[in-house]
């Protein structure tokens, strides 16, 4: 399973969903998406979001055992 | 995102495919008279006070629907210039595709839709084949078939747009 840091970097740089998503250019709506866990963002839109965050991409994303 | 004319527009669809029910309905019962030869076609119809009330009052209802619908898609066109939508386009109006997201989204429902067709199609085809029907029947038969279409992406788009949050 996929699991993410986003909504925890995202508040260090104290960007809304709304800004963060502007800044990678996708909508609100994806980045709530992706810090539930709902969708797997594509290589490119997580470069973007490590780029933006200011980290590496397998510290934002990292794939987790399922129970 | 709730009131987004995209997800609303199944809503409008099935709006209007249960007034073309009512109306196909209605209109089929009051048939008196039919004629359709190599040399002549006549249609007589004849309806009771009642029925012919209610035919009446869904015919305006039915424009008053369009003209709503033609000034929401106007208004959305007006918020979206550079996302403008048509009917006359052949890509459904429906459709989400604003980044990878919503378009993950509309592909899950557009396969849910896929997998619907898959059995009521050649179910419908069987049930027509063995028992006999009315023409009138058959093409009710397609105005659910299709209402069932924009019901089931209706309630995939409707689960994500209600999850979201800040």
């Amino acid at each position: 399973m996929l699991k993410n840091r986003v909504k925890e970097l995202r508040a260090r740089f104290s960007y809304t969903q709304g800004v963060l998503g502007e800044k990678v250019g996708v909508t609100r709506q994806t980045i709530g998406f992706i810090e539930k866990g709902e969708f797997s963002p594509s290589i490119t839109l997580s470069l973007k979001l490590a780029h933006v965050l200011e980290c590496k991409v397998d510290e934002l994303f990292w794939l987790e055992e399922e129970e | 995102m709730k009131k987004d004319f995209r997800v609303q527009y199944p809503l409008w669809q099935i709006g209007f495919m249960l007034i073309f029910m009512a109306l196909v309905f209605m209109i089929t019962g009051a048939v008196t008279t039919y004629v359709n030869n190599k040399t002549s076609f006549s249609y007589t119809i004849q309806l009771e006070a009642l029925e012919g009330g209610i035919v009446f009052l869904l015919i305006p209802v039915f424009l008053i629907m369009a003209i709503i619908l033609s000034s929401k898609l106007k208004k959305y066109n007006k918020e979206h210039p550079t996302k403008k939508l048509s009917v006359w386009r052949t890509k459904p109006l429906e459709y989400m595709e604003d980044d990878e997201a919503w378009q993950m989204i509309t592909r899950v429902a557009t396969q849910k839709v896929y997998t619907f067709f898959t059995w009521s199609l050649p179910l419908s085809a069987v049930f027509h084949l063995l028992i006999p029907t009315s023409k009138i029947l058959i093409i009710l038969n397609i105005v659910v078939l299709s209402l069932v279409q924009y019901l089931i992406f209706y309630i995939h788009v409707r689960k994500h747009v209600t999850e979201e949050g800040e």
